[in-house]
């Protein structure tokens, strides 16, 4: 677990702002304090859209030419600056091996409410398309999977909230920018969100399995399409798989298939590759 | 997992509590007993299973050698660096049925145990070849009568209007940098796969797999249409 570094600004923890807003803004992913951005990508996204978050630029040695867009936001927005030596910020075991020079603390990207998310992203057009993952459960997946989705122009990505990944410092450089370019929300009971997905918001709801006959190809681009990714290792729980107006696969095509699958991030890449440039 | 791969282990060590390993002593592989501390040391995890394999450095092909396995599919990486985007690219290529691999030997990441862990074993199952030039090798491919396509940002021709029949080799670039303009200009072809979010590019295992996937099906629509 990454620890959050204490702030010496009492009041702008990120955490405690969910009055502030009047809005439906605080949820689970943003409980855990300020992150720490090492991605320069990602702290530039997150300091462009919600610079009011951030805590401090943490500066322990070289960051690179990368940063200097953000420091140019930082220093814009009047942001602290914390020189830090290294031992200070990377404590054995406590960034899992992760260490660069500059970091930005910032709090994690807020989460939305369901119908708030969905009544904001779907505009009357068709083509749409939003993602749920069920129980992805390492950052990096998740964090690949919201760079890809930022790519192929994903509206919304839907989270659970038991055994998953959430929004962390990792997940959120891997997204490299892609977890504060969408909005997400967080929650309990995917079987029921997804059927307020059909019913209020005409959602078509397509979930991935290895084992489903049609291939995804067939899907094809049309109507709004919430695609339905599940855990590394068991795929889509039964209840979800039952909730999903359509199954579908990527065809693995040849004859190897000793490791027989792909990685969850890779499989939603061409998963939302297809369901966006494949054939209507 | 280790059975019928070219790159066999030097030793078993099978930790001396574990008893599912019995089966592996009926094997011609060097085996010995270590005590289950021991194995955690090495392993640097206590999640070990009860036996590691000591292997040597990986038996890489060299371009002949795979060129001789008259490859259908080929995945052809300039320089990627991250082992997680490596592992992934592997992985997805031997799920795709890819033949195997080409790389090179500069800035490129290297085959370790972590790739084989990345890559969910396929490392065990897809041929790996290595070339010093890799412009050079992809010039061979050509000439060879596959069809090499790199995927490029700044292309002219997106991923889906592209022609992928096999034999076909697809290039893919560091993450930074891309497909060196060398090793494009030896390609027959360069392709992008369309951005329709604002941001951001692709990162580069996805890349790869989008052009895999799109080559199994140019691969499955030819099967079709001849039958």
């Amino acid at each position: 677990m990454p620890r959050p570094k204490p702030s010496r600004r009492p009041g702008n923890q990120g955490n405690k702002r969910s009055g502030k807003r009047g809005d439906n803004r605080s949820r689970p992913s943003r409980a855990d304090g300020p992150l720490e951005l090492q991605n320069p990508h990602a702290a530039l996204v997150a300091l462009k859209r919600r610079p009011q978050d951030a805590v401090a630029l943490q500066v322990s040695g070289e960051g690179g030419p990368a940063w200097n867009r953000v420091l140019a936001l930082v220093q814009e927005h009047g942001i602290r600056v914390e020189e830090m030596d290294r031992s200070q910020r990377d404590s054995p075991g406590d960034r899992g091996g992760r260490r660069t020079g500059v970091a930005l603390a910032i709090a994690g990207p807020p989460a939305s409410k369901l119908n708030a998310m969905l009544a904001e992203t779907t505009d009357g057009t068709d083509g749409g398309l939003w993602l749920a993952l069920e129980q992805v459960q390492d950052p990096r997946n998740l964090g690949a999977i919201f760079r890809s989705a930022a790519f192929f122009g994903v509206r919304g990505v839907i989270l659970t909230k038991d055994r998953s990944a959430s929004l962390t410092a990792i997940a959120c450089d891997t997204a490299a920018g892609g977890a504060d370019a969408i909005p997400h929300c967080v929650v309990t009971n995917l079987a029921r969100t997804l059927e307020v997905a059909r019913e209020e918001y005409a959602l078509r709801v397509v979930g991935a399995s290895e084992h489903a006959e049609e291939p995804i190809a067939a899907i094809g681009r049309g109507p709004n399409t919430l695609l339905v990714l599940g855990n590394e290792e068991k795929g889509l729980r039964r209840l979800t798989r039952e909730r999903c107006d359509r199954l579908a696969a990527i065809p693995a095509g040849g004859s190897g298939l000793e490791v027989g699958s792909l990685n969850v991030s890779v499989a939603a890449g061409v998963l939302m590759h297809s369901l966006t440039q494949g054939p209507q | 997992m280790l059975a019928g791969t070219r790159w066999r282990p030097q030793t078993l060590l099978i930790a001396d509590d574990a008893d599912w390993t019995r089966d592996l002593r009926a094997t011609d592989l060097a085996i010995e007993c270590v005590p289950s501390d021991r194995l955690a040391e090495l392993c640097g995890s206590r999640e070990h299973q009860g036996a590691a394999a000591q292997m040597p450095p990986y038996p890489y092909l060299d371009l002949d050698q795979l060129l001789a396995q008259s490859p259908r599919r080929l995945v052809v990486l300039d320089r990627i660096q991250y082992a997680n985007n490596f592992g992934n690219i592997l992985r997805t290529a031997e799920t795709f049925g890819f033949d195997g691999c080409l790389v090179t030997d500069r800035g490129q990441c290297e085959i370790t145990a972590a790739i084989a862990r990345l890559s969910a074993g396929a490392i065990f199952h897809l041929p790996v070849a290595v070339a010093d030039d890799l412009a050079a090798a992809v010039g061979c491919l050509h000439a060879s009568g596959m069809r090499c396509v790199a995927s490029d940002l700044t292309a002219a021709a997106t991923v889906t209007k592209a022609s992928f029949s096999p034999p076909v080799a697809i290039v893919v670039g560091a993450e930074h940098d891309g497909v060196r303009p060398e090793v494009a200009a030896a390609c027959d072809q360069a392709v992008l796969i369309p951005q329709v979010g604002r941001t951001q590019s692709l990162n580069a295992a996805s890349a790869a797999a989008v052009l895999m996937y799109e080559a199994v099906r140019a691969g499955d629509s030819q099967t079709i249409a001849s039958d």
